[in-house]
């Protein structure tokens, strides 16, 4: 991946300048960049067509895309670009949004954050909020993968937790995705309820998941790891090998 | 926190319906406990079943449809009877209290269909209570579908009672027959309004 890395000191398009990484999967990446054009951060997430690649994850991909596109909520990053770009062993796609100057729940919490009640109800608020908004649309967007790596929060002040943000569309499923077709199955293992293991996710998908994560903020444990919710996880007739099941983390 | 242990039921049943259910829910829980410290001045048990505040109960399939036999058994009684007792009087003014004589026979007939109603609609909102997405219905489709139902229902229902035992009653006088069923109509309009509207909060 060096040479990767060595390609990508170049300017994507004589314009995003990548300043640092963000997250790294197979085949997926995601950078902080500076467009300068308008001198504002933003985020890169690139997929590239090395031997790993699949075809679900260009069409999540290619769905992330066109989702930011079609929303409009201050707390979702905004759609700016989508271009193909060369790279040394490959070539790829990437997808350009807005930077949100925020920290991941996920990050906070191991830096030693702690939720109290009354903030945690405040986060809730504020994602259920987003929520609503995401299912309200035509056909529903649902999200499928809440957790606390893909929820920012921005400074606390006094009594307000911070501003919420969510990130990260690319497993996003619209209810029209799943009436023909292939079904993908997507989440992270957790904060995936029962129903989404057999590929049905619907809008209350993404309110076990914010549940599950809520329940992580309050005692600091991964919610597999907890007693409780591993019996749910296991019921046996949720699982259905034949799908392609991601499993996160 | 009781309120997140309902977002991870495993089972789809049980766990709130939409984002906007559990966040309202959500609101009132915190509202709750404030408004509990304020005390409203209490209600006598009779009505307190009416005048309750609006729970979010996390809706089950038995819930709905308990609810739905509920609602419409009363609303059943209480039109039925009513309509037993106000239909001779319109006929028949002279009769006076004794009309009130019927409201028992009206309110029996209020009770089937009311369960029969309720059954029919019980099924209606499982049946669009757990389609995964609800489909936004417009208000007016709404209010149709619980306008007509109840109607149609408590019409055939009591022209067949009132038909079948006295077939020359309805025969006698298309006049007669007009007046019952715009008498009765209206009546079942005022109630089913109320269906109605528990409808439109519902779905
Ligand atoms: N628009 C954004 N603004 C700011 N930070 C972002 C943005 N999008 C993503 N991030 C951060 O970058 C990290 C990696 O993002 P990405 O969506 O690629 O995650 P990922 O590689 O799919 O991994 P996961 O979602 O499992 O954490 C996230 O944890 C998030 O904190």
């Amino acid at each position: 991946m060096n040479s990767l890395m060595n390609a990508l000191q170049e300017p994507f398009r004589d314009r995003y300048q990548i300043q640092q990484q963000l997250g790294k999967k197979a085949g997926r990446q995601t950078f902080l960049a500076i467009d300068n054009e308008t001198q504002q951060p933003v985020v890169i997430k690139l997929l590239s067509f090395n031997k790993d690649f699949e075809w679900d994850d260009l069409k999540l991909f290619e769905r992330e895309a066109e989702t930011l596109k079609s929303l409009n909520h201050p707390a979702i990053p905004c759609y700016l670009d989508f271009f193909e770009v060369d790279l040394p062993h490959s070539k790829g796609v990437a997808l350009v949004q807005s930077y949100i100057p925020a920290k991941s729940l996920e990050a906070q919490l191991k830096a030693g954050r702690r939720f109290s009640e009354p903030e945690v109800k405040q986060l809730a608020i504020a994602l259920l909020e987003i929520l609503s908004y995401l299912h309200s649309q035509q056909p529903p967007v649902i999200h499928r993968d809440i957790k606390p790596s893909n929820i920012l929060l921005g400074e606390r002040s006094g009594n307000f937790v911070g501003q919420v943000y969510l990130v990260d569309f690319g497993s996003v499923q619209t209810l029209a995705a799943t009436e023909g077709g292939t079904i993908t199955v997507v989440g992270t293992y957790g904060y995936m309820p029962p129903e989404q293991f057999g590929g049905r996710a619907v809008p209350a998908s993404d309110l076990y998941s914010l549940g599950a994560t809520l329940i992580y903020l309050t005692t600091g444990k991964h919610p597999a790891e907890l007693p409780q919710i591993n019996l749910k996880l296991h019921e046996p007739k949720i699982c259905k090998p034949q799908f392609l099941v991601r499993e996160v983390d | 926190m009781k309120w997140i242990e309902w977002l991870v039921e495993p089972s789809l049943d049980k766990r709130p319906n939409s984002a906007h259910i559990a966040l309202v829910a959500l609101k009132q829980e915190l509202h709750e406990k404030t408004a509990l410290l304020k005390s409203e001045f209490p209600l006598s048990h009779t009505w307190n079943w009416l005048k309750r505040p609006k729970r979010y109960l996390p809706m089950t399939s038995d819930r709905i449809r308990w609810n739905a036999l509920v609602k419409t058994t009363v609303h059943g009684v209480i039109s039925g009877g009513a309509c037993a007792t106000l239909i001779p009087l319109l006929f028949w003014p002279e009769i006076g209290f004794l009309a009130l004589i019927l409201f028992p026979f009206g309110a029996v007939l209020g009770i089937l269909m009311g369960l029969l109603n309720g059954l029919l609609i019980g099924e209606i909102l499982t049946c669009y209570h757990f389609r995964g997405t609800p489909p936004r219905i417009p208000f007016q489709l709404k209010m149709f579908l619980g306008v007509f139902s109840i109607n149609t229902f408590t019409n055939a229902i009591f022209l067949a009672a009132i038909g079948l035992p006295f077939p020359g009653f309805i025969a006698a006088s298309q006049i007669q027959h007009w007046t019952a069923n715009i008498a009765l109509s209206s009546l079942m309009g005022i109630s089913s309004q109320l269906v109605a509207k528990w409808y439109f909060d519902e779905l």
